[in-house]
């Protein structure tokens, strides 16, 4: 029986498909990270103590990790000639 | 046995301050779970830490013909989006200890519950409602650290307020019951 990739549907080869799946969830996790810094936030309003402002900083630091990985996936796998060509693509369809 | 970087008992702190106090109301313990709750966590961070190290040198070994087929920059990022799942375990357990909080006021009892960063539960029960305090220590590792649960029957049929694996269980029992007598005079 013939097996088919789920990247194969979409017109992009297997490691194509995987670097876009890596920058989603490089996504994802800038996602995760603000809902940290939003919920560290309404905690320590909550409950105020001393390490208030290390914490903040802490989660900011996440942010900045979460924003660094997901631009360094996005440089790291396609320049810019590519990203226009994968925009193109979709616009053909 | 404290360790300073994880404190989880704070006598009279100055520094806490809890959003919902009223005017006449001092913060007398703030609470959160004995440091060793946190070695479970703590090693499971360390253990999928290690794993890509250890992962990809034992499959450079058995499936080096294979490995050569996968691009570099598609081993690579697995690897960071591995560190990133070992982050978001890590902080999602830390912030869980941090926020999972038990404060003592002189008029009552508030049990913090951070389950995750979709749900939290905010418990308070008056100080005059509590019925009875008990300490219990049981097992090996709480007998020997001191650590232990708080157990409160409060008025309210069938319900009862937890401090779980708190340090000094005896100490924070006897000061519930000398708070809870003194406002009573």
């Amino acid at each position: 029986m013939e097996t088919t990739s789920v990247f194969s549907v979409l017109l992009i080869d297997t490691w194509t498909g995987l670097r876009l799946v890596s920058i989603l969830m490089a996504f994802l996790y800038f996602l995760f990270s603000l809902l940290v810094v939003t919920e560290v936030d309404r905690m320590t309003e909550t409950v105020e103590t001393d390490s208030k402002g290390v914490l903040r900083n802490l989660a900011l630091a996440n942010v900045a990790l979460a924003v660094f990985v997901t631009v360094l996936f996005i440089g790291f796998f396609f320049d810019a000639s590519q990203i226009l060509y994968f925009l193109h693509l979709s616009g053909k369809r | 046995m404290n360790l300073s970087f994880f404190p989880a008992l704070f006598d009279k702190p100055d520094s806490v301050h809890f959003s919902e106090v009223e005017d006449s109301e001092t913060v007398e313990i703030f609470l959160r779970q004995y440091w060793i709750t946190n070695l479970n966590w703590i090693i499971g961070f360390l253990f999928m830490s290690l794993i890509p190290v250890l992962g990809l040198d034992l499959a450079w070994i058995f499936f080096k013909p294979e490995l050569r087929f996968i691009p570099l920059d598609i081993i690579i990022s697995a690897t960071i989006l591995w560190y990133l799942l070992s982050m978001f375990y890590l902080l999602q357990s830390f912030l869980h200890w941090y926020f999972n909080c038990y404060i003592v006021t002189n008029l009552h009892i508030i049990q913090v519950h951070f389950y995750n960063l979709f749900r939290r539960e905010i418990t308070q029960a008056e100080l005059s409602d509590i019925q009875s305090v008990k300490s219990v220590q049981q097992g090996f590792n709480e007998t020997f650290l001191n650590f232990g649960d708080v157990i409160m029957e409060t008025a309210a049929e069938n319900q009862s307020v937890e401090f779980v694996k708190i340090p000094d269980p005896v100490f924070v029992a006897d000061r519930i019951q000398s708070l809870k007598e003194s406002m009573k005079k």
